[in-house]
This record gives C-alpha cells, structure tokens and sequence, in this order.
C-alpha cells in the first residue's frame, strides 16, 4: 500500500525494483512510457532484462503532439477526480518517441518531388505554385555544397535542388553558377581579388622570412619577434633590439641622444619607431602602416594623462601619437611642442621695455605684488647662505628692487 | 653577459672566422674565454703603408652591454701610429666611442681600424707626440713606424741605423722598449734621448 502521495520517480521513469512494496504512488498515468534508444538503433546490449521499451514508434503516431492512447489516460484523471499530471509529460513522451533520423537523401522517394519547397507545393495542392517555383528558383541560384567542393554530389544533376556549377581554376572548385552569368561575374572578381591578396601576404611573407635583425642577428620572422620599423630609412631591426638602442635608460652614458636616435647601420635620424609583424620596406605599403600605427596610438591614452599628476605635462604637446584625454572625456587640444621650453627668469620678471602700457604694468602688479615679495623674501634669506651662486642671487635682487622702484614710481604718477 | 651578446658574439667570431678574410684583409680572431668576454684580434699592416708585413695584435674586451655599447680595443703589440697611444696602445676612433652604432661587428670595427692604419688623423690624435712627427717630419715618422713595426711586429725592413741607437741606449743600461721609444718622440736624436732619460 502506497503511504506516500507522493509519486514514485522510478516508477514515473518506467521501473521500480521494489513493485508492489514500494511506498510511494505507483501510478500509471504518470510513468513516462521510454523507448529504449539503443534499440531504435538496433544496439541495446540490455536486450530482453533492459528497463526501456523495446518497441518502435508507429509512422502514424509520429507526427501530432500527444497520443491518442496518453489522452485517453488524462481524461480518465480528471474523471476519476486524481490528480493531473503537469502537462509536460505528454510533450516528454513525445520527444522520447521522436523518429530516427533519416537524412532527406535517404528516403524512399514519393514521386517525383523530392524537394522540401516541392514537398510542400504539392502538399498543398498548387494553390502556392508560384511560391513553389520562385522558392526552386531561388535553391537554384544556391550552388550545392558536395558539388562545388568534389564535383561529386550524391545526387544526380536533376535530381539535386541546387546548382551544380562549372570548374573554376583560380578557387579550383565547382563554383561557376551554371547560367547565371552576374552570379559567375561576382565569383570571378571575388577570386581574383583572393587571389591578388594572396599575391601580396605571399610576396610579404617571403620578404619577410629572409630578414635579420641589424643589432642581435637573429631571424627575425623565425624567433616570432616583431620587427621595429625606422620611419627614416629602410635597415631591419627587431622591435626589442631598436627600442633598447633608442632607450635612454640603457647603461651607456657615452653615446649621445642624437647618436642613439639614428639608425645604427646608416646614422639616418628617425623620429620614432612602428612595430609590425612583417617586414615592410618603403613607399606606399610603409605609409600605409604609418598611418594604421598613427590611428592605433590616437586610440590609447597618453601616458602623461593616465595619472592625475603628469597630466598636460607630455612634452609632444599636440604633435602626441596618443591621445590626450581629460577624465571628462574630452580631448585635450595641447599647444605645439616647440611653443614649450623651459621656463625661464625672464618669463616671470616684468620687462618694461616692451610693455609700455601703464594700465597693463598696474594690473600685472596688481597681480604679482604677493609672489614678488616672497621673491624677494626668499632671496634676502637664501643670499647670506648662498656663497656659490651669490652673483647669480645679487643679479636677482637686482633686477626685482629695479622693477620694484620703477614700479612704484610709476604707480605713483 | 646578456643572451643576445653571447648569440651575436658567436655568429660574429664564426663570421670572421668562416669568412676567408685571413687572406684577403689579414684579419683574424682568437677567442680567449668561453664567455668571449675576452678576444684576441690580429690585423696584418695594410701594405703602402709603414705597418706592411706586421701582424698587429688587439685585446678585445666585450662589456655587459654588448652591442648597444661598443667593445674595449686596443693594440698589445706597440705601434707608431698618431691615433694610437704609442705607450698604452689606446686608440682613437669614434666608432669605438661616441660614434658607435649597434649594427657594427668584430670584423667591421677591426677593418676599420686596419683602414685607420692606412690614413692616420693627426687632427684628432691619440699621442700628440707622434701626431706632431706625422705632420712635421713625414720621413722620419715613417722610418720610425716601418722601424717598430719590425721591432714588435714581426715587420721585414730593416733599419741598421736606428737599430745602432737604440742598441748605444742599450749599452748604456737602458731598457730596449724605453729606448726605442724615447729615440722615436726625440725624432732619433742620440743627445737629447739621452739627457731626457737621465735628467
């Protein structure tokens, strides 16, 4: 006697060892009828002792959703006042029922359509004829797969819905559309522009598997290093040999800046160096990777303004490969980079002689008076103790008690 | 000593070495530690020239940062020569300093200064004394060379007279090197040698 309300789950899935001793709800409305997969396949090892029903699904049953036999069951429930079973079982069943994959080839032939667009045409009895041809005449603008890789397709000319095209010699495969000649033109120019492409990485390739780097000798295309392409001649280094040449950093303090930023093997200045995979000598393919390499970098942030405290500091000013972006996001337009040079005295000392103007010298005063004093403050302190540099702090004092006098007496008029 | 030095250093020396050059351009090298730290360089006197028929040897040092800095030459036969120092055999050659770039090799630097052998640059000496010599008194210069070259070099021309000097130094209890090299800055003259060495 069952004491559990509860459905059994091995029963549901077909077999319960324990039968009739079994505590939980053995009902069959709710056992989910399997079909032995293996079997439909022909290769259950289990044979006659196997928990699965061995019995192949009738053609007819196939297709609708739920059995006539399931649906009697579940009027029978709801008769008898039990309860429902969720209405997912009867799609589970059916999917354990599910036919056997036959390949469309594969099956008998009904008639002379074989065509899913004609099976459908004639199912439905011409009244979407037309539909049918334009479908057919779509299939045949599509070149069949088997055909166009082997010229072999299991089917014959006729028979297959889709193109058999003609031999093409650039791709070497059935590609040709039979008739359609815009279809032929458009495989025509699509191989030959493979074709040139191919050309070109080929040519590429070879160029670049015979170069060695000009400083560690090595093959740069066999050692998978990238090359480092000099903008200002055509030598071949790798990208690691070059940069620690131009680095400034490195240990050798003899060489001179100028020295290191020319190429080693012909002393022609380059400005800076592009990484790239293959060798590319000159003319247009160089300026062609100048320009992929300038439109890379503008990509990236510069250095100089990734961090809160260098930013605006980078001394290529606009002339920067990378991009200078505030943390608003807006681009920052920078000043050209010969307009930045080291601040001088000069610059922040007022100089009377080529500003005149009264009103402009008052506010510039106006302006300064706080920082000039401390100026002062600063060298009247430091002057006592600055025995190196004393002339350098007496010309300082000098010329700010000048200002200051000149500035006074002009404020006074 | 880096990877990359010890791999370039290894084609470098196989370079000279497989090249045939020995005959050609009489340069050869003679590897002195397995960590070709340290190399030998010979360079045969070019010929026209007061070093011809001499066989010139060169210490080599390879430093750490090899190629991107340039190798420590120098000659250890003596030589006469304005941008070499006739008494440390230091030579002045920008490729071995400022000018040096990283794709220069053991063979071009040693041919260049075999090159520096044929066409000295008194502008830019090494040993002002011998610069001086060279521009001044160009016989002299080269009788003295050719005279050193066979001295220290294995060179074939003889020179009884220079050799009489230097053997009357001798006499006198002066080292032959010293000899040989004060006859030469003193331009061969027996009297001012003389009281240069023992005033």
């Amino acid at each position: 006697m069952p004491r559990h309300e509860t459905d059994c789950r091995y029963f549901a899935n077909g077999y319960c060892s324990k039968g009739n001793t079994c505590t939980f709800t053995h009902d069959v409305a709710t056992r989910n009828e399997n079909i032995c997969h293996f079997n439909l396949v022909g290769k259950c090892s289990y044979g006659r002792a196997c928990r699965f029903l061995h019995t192949r699904p009738r053609n007819d049953e196939l297709p609708s959703c739920s059995t006539p036999q399931t649906s009697q069951n579940q009027q029978n429930l709801q008769n008898s006042g039990q309860r429902v079973r969720p209405k997912q079982l009867p799609e589970l069943k059916f999917n354990a029922q599910a036919a056997e994959f036959v390949p469309r080839w594969k099956m008998p032939q009904r008639g002379p359509v074989t065509s899913y667009a004609g099976a459908a045409a004639s199912a439905d009895h011409g009244e979407s004829s037309s539909s049918f041809q334009s479908s057919h005449e779509q299939a045949q603008l599509m070149m069949c797969p088997y055909h166009q890789k082997s010229g072999d397709c299991n089917r014959q000319d006729m028979d297959c819905p889709f193109a058999h095209g003609n031999y093409c010699d650039m791709c070497q495969q059935w590609s040709l559309h039979p008739y359609n000649a815009e279809l032929r033109k458009k495989h025509e120019n699509e191989c030959v522009a493979n074709h040139t492409t191919e050309m070109e990485r080929a040519f590429l390739l070879q160029k670049t598997e015979q170069k060695t780097c000009g400083i560690c000798m090595e093959n740069i295309f066999e050692k998978n290093l990238r090359f480092g392409i000099l903008n200002g001649c055509q030598h071949c280094f790798c990208l690691d040999c070059i940069r620690q040449w131009r680095s400034k950093d490195q240990e050798n303090v003899e060489l001179a800046t100028k020295t290191v930023r020319s190429c080693p093997e012909c002393r022609q200045h380059s400005d800076y160096v592009i990484p790239s995979l293959f060798w590319v000598e000159s003319g247009q393919e160089k300026d062609l990777l100048i320009e992929m390499y300038k439109e890379n970098t503008k990509r990236k942030i510069c250095k100089y303004y990734s961090n809160e405290r260098s930013r605006g500091a980078c001394p290529f000013g606009n002339k920067c490969f990378y991009k200078h972006q505030l943390p608003d996001g807006s681009i920052d337009p920078g000043e050209a980079p010969s307009s930045r040079r080291r601040p001088r005295l000069v610059d922040f000392l007022f100089d009377d002689n080529s500003d005149s103007d009264e009103e402009t010298f008052r506010r510039f005063q106006e302006e300064h008076e706080e920082e000039q004093e401390e100026l002062l403050r600063f060298v009247a302190e430091t002057l006592p103790e600055a025995d190196e540099e004393s002339e350098l702090f007496r010309q300082i004092t000098e010329v700010l008690r000048h200002y200051q006098i000149s500035g006074h007496r002009r404020g006074f008029q | 000593m880096s990877n990359i030095a010890f791999n370039r250093l290894q084609r470098e020396c196989k370079e000279v070495v497989t090249n045939s050059e020995i005959s050609e351009t009489g340069i050869m090298i003679e590897i002195l530690n397995e960590n070709l730290t340290e190399i030998k360089g010979h360079i045969r006197g070019p010929p026209d020239t007061p070093y011809a028929g001499g066989m010139f040897d060169l210490d080599i040092k390879i430093p750490d940062q090899y190629p991107f800095s340039p190798p420590n030459v120098k000659f250890s036969t003596k030589i006469w020569h304005p941008n070499v120092s006739s008494q440390t055999g230091v030579i002045c050659l920008d490729i071995l300093k400022d000018q040096w770039a990283a794709s220069l090799t053991l063979r071009t630097v040693l041919l260049s200064i075999q090159a520096l052998m044929c066409t000295p640059e008194p502008k830019d000496p090494q040993d002002a004394v011998v610069a001086k010599q060279y521009m001044e008194k160009p016989a002299v210069f080269k009788a003295t060379a050719e005279y050193w070259t066979t001295k220290f070099a294995k060179g074939a021309v003889k020179n009884a007279g220079y050799q009489a000097l230097v053997d009357k130094l001798k006499d006198m209890g002066v080292r032959e090197e010293e000899a040989v090299s004060v006859l030469s800055c003193n331009n061969w003259d027996i009297n001012r040698s003389t009281v240069y060495i023992f005033s």
